[in-house]
């Protein structure tokens, strides 16, 4: 039996292969099609503190070989998502791990608040890196500045004791260096990363097809720069690396594992097939068996260890990364 | 029961061009039954093992039978291109029954009412199956069917076949009446006096404006919109259309809306004569 566990942020997962937030709901609209005990861990659609009704239509798009989102996180707020759906979601079956966004470090705090009740849920997924939504005067995203990935998370650590996975953009020009300040600011994972910034244009219309012009693009399409980002980070921090960028296949999977992710996330590929989770698993099952590797965990960092590679920034600079 | 795995018993018995460009494909399933109501959908992944197409097509379940359903689909892009050239035999990944359907869930009575179909294009495929399942009732079902020019009117013979009287209408006046297939209501509701139950699928403005017209005579139409969609389960958000509640997904809380609850933005004007 090959030993599918992985210790993330201090919380054991029964396996690494995990539903990426906004593509799996709470897990309650798939759960005709899923059985969601399979599913290493659920991360749940970005929760704000009050209701968004998120951004107006078109919302997607296919590209070749991706998907441009903007769906602005339309949720119904914090409150109601605890009232409503932890009943379900403390009885499904599986981890959870509840996605949240503010927009200033009061409301980060008051989200984090509300969100957190006792040990539930195993950890929260900072989502600082929406692509669709604008933080602050820059109308940026906080993963791009590192100053407030700093903040928020600091605001937040200092209010609950569930684990942190600050979720970041690889819409930066080094993802290590945000994934540094992370750790330092009290992450006890990252996860790299969200969609890539991309444009679709109608040249029927020759107008942009989406109204806020940049969407987020993700599926296979970003596999190799996702890849690379999670290397970025897995050779720049200490912590645990969640990889996310266009996993289809337990292939995928390994490699994600292979250039540094403790565990991986699934997301577009549940929109195409909400079976997809769990098809990744026995997928990485069968290649960890071929390749005789005992413990799924063993596969982590592979890739971004062997020789040759770039020398890799060293761990001792993170603290001189300003 | 819900199709789920790859494949999930999904066997392609024909697949034709039953009208340029437009296809009507067979599926019949082994073992499980698949209970499917008109004006609900599949989500069907047009090739597996390729990442482009990456997304299912949503297709309005055409024809409802015992042992499986039928498509009909008009060419339009990637996707439905290579379901073009499925053969028989071929299986089909197919995610559904999906959304909700032309009969609404909370029970009114439509027993007395006239059934007025009314297609845009090949908006007429899920109608199809509703008038179907009417003429089963031996209700009587009238249907409008619109295009630009009469090539590209669909269905016209089947719909004949299930007993259904059919009334045509052209952009450019080639077959029926001219004018958009919105006019057609539009005249029998001047004429006639009665109570209709009117069921309608096709373009967003064309959809706007059976809407208003509606409205005018105080019907509450079931609509089945056409917006762009994604996972077709409710997850992504993508499908989001306005109503009055604000947002709802096309994919979970539709495809068919009654025509009152939507925010219609661009519609049709006039008879476009």
């Amino acid at each position: 039996m090959t030993d599918l566990t992985v210790r993330i942020a201090g919380k054991n997962f029964k396996n690494p292969v995990w539903a990426a937030s906004g593509t799996f709901g709470c897990g309650e609209e798939l759960e005709r099609f899923v059985d969601l005990r399979n599913i290493g861990a659920i991360v749940t659609k970005t929760v704000t503190l009050g209701e968004r009704e998120g951004n107006p239509p078109p919302r997607v798009i296919e590209t070749a070989s991706g998907l441009l989102n903007s769906v602005g996180l339309e949720n119904k707020g914090a409150e109601w998502f605890v009232k409503n759906k932890y009943p379900f979601l403390k009885q499904c079956g599986t981890n959870v791990v509840v996605s949240f966004a503010a927009f200033t470090p009061g409301e980060w705090v008051k989200c984090a608040e509300i969100l957190t009740d006792g040990d539930f849920p195993d950890a929260f997924e900072i989502n600082l890196s929406c692509p669709n939504v604008s933080y602050g005067a820059a109308r940026g995203l906080v993963a791009q500045d590192k100053r407030a990935v700093e903040k928020v998370l600091r605001a937040v650590k200092a209010v609950t004791r569930v684990p942190l996975i600050a979720k970041l953009t690889p819409n930066v020009t080094d993802i290590g260096e945000i994934a540094v300040r992370a750790e330092s600011s009290g992450a006890d994972a990252v996860a790299v990363a969200n969609t890539f910034q991309g444009v679709a244009v109608d040249a029927e219309t020759m107008k942009p097809y989406f109204k806020r012009v940049v969407a987020g693009l993700s599926g296979p399409a970003i596999k190799p720069l996702a890849l690379k980002a999670v290397m970025d980070a897995y050779r720049q921090v200490k912590v645990p690396v969640v990889g996310i960028g266009g996993i289809m296949t337990g292939i995928d999977a390994a490699e994600f594992m292979l250039c540094g992710a403790a565990a991986v996330e699934v997301g577009t590929a549940t929109l195409r097939d909400p079976c997809s989770c769990s098809r990744v698993l026995e997928e990485l099952q069968e290649y960890l068996k071929t390749k005789g590797v005992k413990k799924a965990r063993e596969l982590t960092g592979r890739a971004a260890k062997q020789k040759g590679l770039p020398r890799a920034i060293s761990k001792n600079r993170k603290r001189n990364v300003i | 029961m819900i199709a789920r795995r790859p494949g999930a018993g999904f066997t392609i018995i024909t697949n034709q061009e039953i009208y340029p460009d437009h296809y009507l494909m067979e599926l019949r399933r082994e073992g499980a039954g698949f209970d499917a109501s008109p004006g609900q959908f599949v989500n069907v992944l047009a090739a597996g093992g390729v990442t482009d197409p990456l997304l299912r097509v949503p297709l309005g379940i055409h024809r409802i039978r015992k042992n499986g359903i039928a498509l009909f689909y008009k060419v339009v892009g990637k996707a439905t291109g290579i379901l073009s050239r499925k053969r028989k035999g071929d299986p089909l990944d197919i995610l559904g029954p999906l959304g909700r359907g032309f009969y609404p869930e909370t029970g009114e009575k439509e027993e007395k009412k006239i059934n007025v179909l009314v297609a845009g294009g090949h908006g007429a495929a899920p109608l199809y199956a509703l008038a179907q399942r009417e003429r089963e009732k031996g209700k009587e079902v009238a249907v409008f069917l619109g295009a630009s020019t009469k090539k590209h009117i669909v269905l016209s013979r089947e719909f004949r076949q299930l007993g259904c009287r059919v009334k045509t209408a052209t952009e450019d006046g080639s077959a029926g009446r001219k004018g958009y297939v919105t006019c057609l209501l539009e005249d029998l509701l001047k004429q006639k006096n009665g109570e209709f139950a009117v069921y309608s699928c096709g373009p967003t403005p064309m959809l706007a404006r059976l809407a208003e017209l509606a409205a005018e005579k105080g019907i509450r139409a079931r609509v089945s919109v056409d917006t762009y969609m994604a996972c077709g389960t409710g997850v992504c958000r993508g499908c989001a259309i306005m109503t009055r509640e604000g947002y709802k997904l096309s994919c979970t809380d539709g495809p068919v809306f009654y025509s009152d609850e939507i925010v219609w933005e661009e519609k049709l004007k006039g008879c476009g004569e």
